[in-house]
């Protein structure tokens, strides 16, 4: 103890009560996230028993959605994922693909795979984007277009989508991913059932590595087989199903996944449309709309839903993964020092007293204080702050808390939708969930810390993710009757 | 400051307790889900196997199998278990309608039907703890905040067999104290279309607008009533008197609604249309826009023969929308319509506007598609003549151009080929000719060449006929590839 200036003890202890908070605050929001999402979605999933599915696809009066897909360089799955768009089971619909000028074979393996012709189109963008260069069209599938662009970055590509959607209604779908079928309808439930007038609908992604697909759409649900992308399967688990359904419950929402969310035409225009400013642009988009309704529409709702549903690739390589990881870090410190005026303001509701100070507490600030726990808890250790027994019962607890809450959003898997079928997925899903905190948590966390350090310095980068490119086998388009005799919302 | 050091052998103490709380926790949430896994997987083997045994398989019934003897060992299940067995042949009612009436029979020998609607009315029918646990739901008959989860199935059960007689009591489920049991009610009134339930929608239609978030949404009730049939629109002139523009709205999108699904002629038309055409002509002079274009589009579809003054009326209207939904509306109508009175909104400087005019006058048959021609061949306009293609070619209409391509030297399709080929915007009719379909044609207009067609459709022609394959549009179309660009 004597190499210890009183000083710097007394910092280590306060540094070590800090741990303690940042842990018990966290991991006392998440436990309380999950009781709430455990009771929200069994209860969802008994009332889909009697979801108006089958009248909403019946309905004439059901609005029309334009899908809107962004891609720059997704020449291996983009077929798939605009295959999937177009077998969406919806009623009236229009799928626009934006090409965001890429440099690989992107458009021209939508070309051919959807026999493109180039159409002449007015373009008069009401949100401000980088030119548009050509349009392209099938006469036997009217409900599709595709746009080819000059590069602008996928903030710029949606807004050409949004200048382009004639719908009431738009959803975003990364050119990595594969919605389900009925995903469209399960969206659009919340907005036209509910009292309020909804201006956002979520869902959830999975990840579709280790599954098997065909013709745009999964046919065998299965885990993957490496172990970082098994980590990831869970984390999407906690994430979805814990996380963001309990901020949804709380009515305190600022993250709705742009890889499939269904959004008010009318109100993203009013706020002008996704914004460059950060590199989540999703995330900027709803606290933005927020921000909007706070201020303009008190009555406008965001829904979260756990069951419609799409498919998305994740990274397979520490690389991608890093990338991936960096980039969300980086987007949220972005998204929280845009939006910082909303913080602690009652105006705000739940958002700007819980939410955001939440997230810029736990999901940021917090990112640091476990990083700079790694190193000063050890060091608190060998200055004799901390006795022995007391370090490993830290670290077992943190490890042991973290298992829980994993194994808990298993659970919540495993009694509401059971996507996994085989009994040993379920083990597997366990296993992963309880070991997740060693060694795949301290990776994540130094990723972030670099998110972190890119904010600090002001880099502004957005960082592509290249995907492996799953077991998706497409066979030739073929166009249903609807594709080929509708007109749907175009 | 001196930060006060916690007392060491009090946190270690308490870690340990929480330490041991979470790892204990962990594992029970572990040996859950795992003993749920096995417990769903065997339960769905034996409510397999009953519904084998008791024959209660959509073939099984539609054969008329459950004997007086099935149908005492029904009775003698546990109602929770009865009701798992039968809800999801409820659920294939809609798909196969002979089913709704032979399930309607058996659930009312078993005295479901009235199970259904005593719960509806809050009156649970008691079940003891041994035959709730015989399925994994049964725990929701004692937990009484849960109920509404079984009022809501019973509601849609009522409503996927058609029960009639059900009616008074889903109306009444409409002010239940749960949003989804009306929601679900409501949906059953409509499957029902029992005209008596009209005045109580459109009661709720009046709340969804007055007590904002209170009741059922405006879109679910404009839905469902929808759904009934014209015969029922004299109930509807009420809302389209309300003072507010969105219950005057919906009435006349219930109306238009109900009027498209309606066979042309039909006598509703004839006895409605005296007492109609004065509500819409009021509607489509109404204050708010969004009225008078659902008023136009009602109003089109109700005058199916000739355009009346409320839809010329709002082809005239200054907001766009008004003008849209007018010229929508008559382009889905079956009947033809003069396209004189279409034709002006072919130079509209609103796009949408004009594309509902093409789509309205090409519902017009031939002599739309020759208004379609000439004011391609007149306009100076490059964007119009751009969107005239389009149309045609989702409309299916290129090859029928180029089937009469030389007809007659002077005919409008020759002259429109001629233009495009002039305009060298050929790529969509070579498409057309390299399809399947179009080979068999471009062979028949090979062989007429130099008879009637003009010397540049010949060379075009020719051109087309080099062609390999479809895929190689961006090599052939003309001038320089924009895919490559």
């Amino acid at each position: 103890m004597d190499m210890w200036g009183p000083y710097c003890e007394q910092a280590l202890v306060f540094f070590n009560l800090l741990i303690l908070s940042y842990f018990v605050l966290g991991n006392g929001v998440y436990t309380g996230l999950m009781v709430m999402s455990l009771r929200a979605i069994w209860l969802h999933s008994r009332r889909s028993a009697y979801q108006g599915l089958a009248e909403l696809r019946a309905s004439s009066l059901t609005p029309a959605v334009t899908i809107i897909v962004p891609a720059w360089n997704e020449e291996r799955i983009i077929v798939e994922t605009v295959r999937s768009a177009l077998a969406v089971d919806y009623p009236r619909f229009s799928v626009i693909v934006v090409d965001d000028g890429s440099t690989d074979s992107t458009l021209k393996r939508l070309a051919t795979a959807f026999r493109l012709l180039p159409a002449e189109l007015e373009y008069h963008p009401v949100l401000p984007t980088s030119p548009a260069r050509s349009f392209y069209s099938n006469p036997h599938i009217p409900h599709l277009l595709v746009v080819h662009k000059e590069r602008g970055g996928k903030p710029d590509a949606l807004n050409t989508g949004i200048n382009l959607c004639r719908t009431p209604y738009f959803c975003c779908l990364d050119a990595d991913c594969i919605l389900e079928r009925e995903a469209l309808l399960r969206l659009m439930d919340p907005i036209l059932n509910s009292p309020r007038e909804i201006i956002v609908s979520g869902g959830i992604v999975r990840i579709i590595n280790g599954s098997i697909g065909s013709n745009g759409q999964i046919v065998k649900v299965g885990l993957p087989r490496t172990a970082l992308e098994r980590f990831q399967v869970v984390e999407y688990l906690r994430s979805f199903l814990t996380g963001r359904n309990g901020w949804s419950l709380l009515g305190g929402t600022v993250i709705v996944s742009g890889a499939l969310a269904l959004f008010q035409h009318k109100a993203v225009m009013e706020v002008g449309g996704f914004s460059a400013d950060t590199v989540t642009e999703d995330m900027d988009l709803i606290i933005t709309l927020r921000h909007w309704a706070a201020n303009n529409r008190a009555d406008a709702g965001f829904a979260f839903t756990s069951d419609p549903v799409c498919w998305t690739e994740c990274p397979a390589t520490f690389s991608m993964l890093n990338r991936q990881r960096r980039r969300w870090q980086l987007g949220l410190c972005q998204s929280l020092r845009k939006h910082r005026a909303m913080l602690f303001r009652r105006r705000y509701g739940m958002v700007g007293l819980f939410s955001l100070p939440f997230h810029l507490y736990v999901e940021a600030l917090g990112t640091i204080v476990e990083f700079l726990g790694y190193l000063l808890v050890p060091l608190s250790f060998f200055g004799g702050l901390i006795s022995p027994a007391l370090l490993i019962l830290f670290i077992l607890l943190g490890l042991a808390y973290g298992g829980f809450l994993s194994v808990g959003a298993v659970l919540l898997e495993e009694m509401t939708y059971r996507r996994y079928p085989r009994p040993r997925d379920l083990l597997v899903l366990l296993a992963y969930a309880m070991l997740e905190n060693v060694g795949y948590r301290q990776l994540i966390l130094f990723f972030r810390v670099q998110g972190i350090l890119k904010f600090l310095v002001g880099s502004h980068r957005w960082e592509k993710v290249i995907h492996e490119g799953q077991n998706l086998s497409s066979g030739p388009t073929e166009l249903t009757p609807a594709a080929a005799h509708s007109n749907q919302g175009r | 400051m001196v930060l006060p050091i916690p007392s060491l052998s009090l946190l270690t103490s308490l870690a340990s307790s929480v330490l041991a709380t979470v790892t204990l926790g962990t594992l029970a949430v572990a040996a859950v889900a795992m003993v749920r896994r096995w417990h769903h997987d065997r339960f769905d083997r034996r409510v397999k196997n009953l519904r084998l045994y008791y024959g209660l398989t959509p073939s099984g019934l539609l054969q008329g199998k459950y004997s007086p003897q099935c149908l005492a060992r029904l009775r003698a299940l546990p109602l929770p278990t009865l009701e798992f067995l039968l809800e999801p042949l409820l659920l294939k009612c809609s798909s196969a309608p002979p089913l709704a009436g032979v399930l309607q029979g058996l659930c009312l020998e078993l005295g479901m039907i009235d199970v259904w609607q005593r719960r509806l009315l809050g009156q649970f029918t008691p079940v003891s703890l041994r035959e709730a646990l015989t399925i994994p739901e049964g725990l929701l008959h004692f937990v009484s905040r849960l109920h509404f989860l079984l009022r809501a199935r019973s509601a849609r059960n009522l409503g996927l067999l058609r029960h009639q007689a059900s009616w008074p009591i889903l109306t009444q489920a409409l002010d239940d104290p749960h949003a989804d049991v009306r929601q679900v009610a409501l949906r059953s009134l409509a499957a029902l279309r029992e005209a008596s339930t009209v005045p109580a929608l459109l009661g709720q239609m009046d709340k969804a607008v007055s007590e904002n978030r209170a009741g059922l949404s405006l879109y679910s009730l404009r839905a469902a009533l929808a759904e009934f049939p014209l015969s029922q629109a004299m109930q509807l002139l009420p809302a389209m008197r309300h003072p507010h523009p969105q219950v005057r709205g919906a009435a006349a999108e219930i109306l238009r609604e109900m009027a498209k699904r309606e066979p042309v002629g039909a006598p509703a038309f004839f006895q409605f249309k005296s007492v109609f055409d004065g509500e819409l002509a009021r509607l489509a002079s109404d204050a708010d826009p969004r009225v008078r274009a659902i008023a136009a589009e009602a109003a089109a579809h109700l005058d199916f023969a000739v355009p009346s003054p409320r839809v010329r009326q709002g082809f005239e209207d200054a907001r766009r929308p008004v003008r849209t939904g007018a010229l929508q509306a008559l382009a889905e109508q079956p009947r033809p319509l003069p396209p004189d009175q279409i034709q002006p909104f072919l130079t509209d400087a609103q796009r949408t506007v004009r594309q509902a005019a093409l789509r309205a006058l090409l519902a017009c048959g031939r002599e739309g598609v020759s208004r379609l021609y000439e004011q391609f061949l007149k306009t100076e306009d490059k964007g119009l003549r751009n969107e005239i293609v389009e149309e045609l070619e989702h409309a299916g209409l290129l090859l029928s151009l180029l089937q009469n391509l030389g007809d007659s030297p002077g005919n409008l399709e020759t002259k429109v080929v001629q233009q495009l080929v002039s305009m060298g915007a050929t790529r969509h009719l070579q498409e057309a000719l390299t399809n399947t379909s179009g080979r068999h044609l471009l062979e028949s207009l090979l062989e007429k060449l130099e008879t009637h067609s003009p010397p540049k459709i010949d060379a075009w022609l020719e051109l087309c006929a080099g062609l390999k394959a479809p895929r190689e549009w961006n090599k052939a179309s003309h001038g320089p590839s924009k895919l490559a660009a």
